[in-house]
């Protein structure tokens, strides 16, 4: 890959076509003669919200997913060695994504939006079996800002602001006195179509996790509601090593269909590559690894062991030494 | 194999187009259909999840193929091939839907049924032909391609979705419908729309397997 990234300084047009469409010192660039006629493609990336969303797929299109991806590096590769590592990498590319993605997300503010609690549905489920008067005032509170920004551009002042009780106020004067119903409806639909910035909910970004429990306690939180909406099942440290520690989950959803244990746990591989990259992002460089260990009556408990480089913990015992250990 | 509930739900299926109920009508049914089961029998996981495993695999295939996205389109339609051929079974046994009597109420099993029950979307059905055996599925927020930008060159080849292509073109087969699968634009290439065409070559002959029956 290396070669393609540094461009030959030659004026071999077959050599300096093989474009790939992107200077990485100036972003995406032309790589067909007419396009520069064509109006650039403006981008929708930038004006998409990262706030989570309730969107979700069926179990069943995942996993057929995940099976090719299986089946695919099955063909590709000789050993289990091979298998694993290429599957972790997978895993990896997602993992630092989401690294930035849930930092992001859990800066939100507890209680500026109902949306808040949406990625760890968990939690979302708890507030809805509350059900208290609290719950139901700020959804109102937080939809009617969603249609005032959407009409006449406040975005951030309307979500901190306004009290409750000048909430539906305000959404009724911008309503032209309309029906009621109707105004609802609007509400619904502003709240699916307008995309809204996450930044604006956002008052202080939550600090990085320095502390070698602190990012596991990420992982086994908000990362495991995030991927598979509920909490590891354990977090354990190892009590023969000390730079190992252990996740566990009593049944993973993505393998739960693929037969045999060695197999299987070969699979888990991907979700170890997730939490490698993850951490590696984060700055704790380790090595992760998948183990089949049942218990009871969990027979597809996987603990993902997790073994950080030694300068991890020289690290961690120089800046909090008194502190940890 | 399934013959007999095919009759039977079959008949049912035909009196509620007797009784003088419009498509729409027939169309409402098969939406509940497909909300019911979605709301109240699939195990679901996180959207992003499957986008961001989606987009790793692809990007790992152009890194493979040496970004030859003719070959990557290949890839992508074969790998949906193999999850559309075992897909349909699983559509079936979820929702035991009848036969479908033309390729107007498959259209309409395809978008509200089974793109609803997988996805969470509703594809718009369109652009039929003259004949009533091809059409188009519009699809307005594909999940596969959320967040996703194409860089310039591989918006000229490549077809990103296209394992969705695959995936219909090998259920269809399943249910004995030969057809020709095909991405006409997709919104990552600087398209208005993204739309699947769809077309039926023919219907292929139920042929039981020797030995059974």
């Amino acid at each position: 890959m290396s070669q393609q990234i540094i461009q030959p300084s030659t004026a071999d047009p077959s050599v300096r076509d093989r474009s790939t469409g992107y200077e990485y010192t100036v972003g995406p660039k032309p790589s067909l003669p007419d396009e520069h006629m064509r109006s650039p493609l403006t981008s929708r990336l930038y004006a998409a919200s990262l706030a989570a969303g309730k969107q979700q797929v069926s179990l069943a299109a995942m996993t057929f997913l995940f099976q090719e991806m299986i089946a695919y590096l099955h063909k590709n590769c000789t050993s289990v060695t091979e298998f694993e590592g290429r599957l972790s990498a997978y895993g990896e590319s997602i993992g630092t994504k989401l690294l930035e993605l849930l930092n992001l997300r859990s800066s939100v503010a507890p209680g500026s939006s109902s949306r808040t609690s949406t990625f760890l549905s968990s939690s979302s489920q708890t507030s809805t079996a509350a059900g208290s008067t609290t719950a139901g005032s700020a959804t109102a509170r937080s939809r009617s800002g969603t249609v005032t920004s959407s009409r006449s551009g406040v975005s951030a002042s309307t979500h901190t602001g306004t009290a409750p009780s000048t909430g539906p106020a305000s959404a009724a004067s911008h309503s032209n006195g309309s029906a009621t119903a109707d105004s609802h409806s609007h509400h619904t639909h502003a709240h699916i179509h307008q995309t809204e910035s996450l930044t604006s909910q956002i008052t202080r970004m939550r600090r990085r996790d320095l502390k070698i429990l602190d990012i596991l306690q990420f992982v086994h939180g908000t990362l495991w509601s995030y991927l598979f909406d509920h909490v590891s099942d354990d977090l354990v440290k190892s009590s023969e090593r000390n730079n190992e520690y252990m996740i566990i989950d009593n049944h993973p959803p993505l393998t739960q269909f693929i037969s045999g244990a060695n197999n299987r746990v070969s699979c888990d591989y991907f979700v170890c590559g997730i939490i490698r990259g993850f951490l590696t992002d984060a700055g704790f460089r380790c090595k992760v690894t998948a183990h089949t260990m049942p218990q009871g009556t969990f027979d597809n408990r996987t603990v993902y062991l997790i073994q950080f480089d030694n300068q991890v913990l020289e690290r961690e015992n120089i800046r909090f030494g008194q502190a940890s250990s | 194999m399934s013959r007999p509930v095919s009759t039977i739900s079959g008949q049912s299926g035909l009196s509620s187009s007797g009784s003088g109920a419009p498509l729409g009508g027939q169309g409402r049914s098969l939406k509940a259909t497909g909300d019911d089961i979605w709301k109240n029998k699939t195990e679901k996981i996180n959207a992003e999840l499957f986008t961001l495993t989606y987009g790793a695999i692809v990007s790992q295939l152009c890194e493979d193929y040496d970004r030859d996205f003719a070959k990557i389109n290949d890839q992508l339609f074969q790998m949906g091939y193999n999850i559309g051929v075992r897909l349909i079974e699983d559509f079936l046994a979820r929702t035991a839907l009848p036969r479908c009597e033309d390729m107007v109420r498959t259209s309409e099993v395809i978008s509200k049924c089974a793109f609803k029950v997988f996805l969470n979307i509703s594809p718009k059905v369109t652009n039929w032909s003259a004949n009533k055996e091809a059409f188009s599925l519009v699809i307005n927020d594909n999940p596969l391609s959320d967040f996703v930008e194409l860089p310039m060159d591989a918006m000229k080849g490549l077809w990103y979705s296209n394992v969705l292509c695959g995936v219909l073109k090998g259920a269809l087969e399943m249910v004995q419908l030969d057809c020709d699968v095909a991405f006409v634009s997709d919104i990552l290439r600087g398209d208005q729309l993204t739309e699947i065409k769809i077309k039926l070559n023919r219907v292929l002959k139920d042929e039981i397997p020797i030995g059974e029956d």
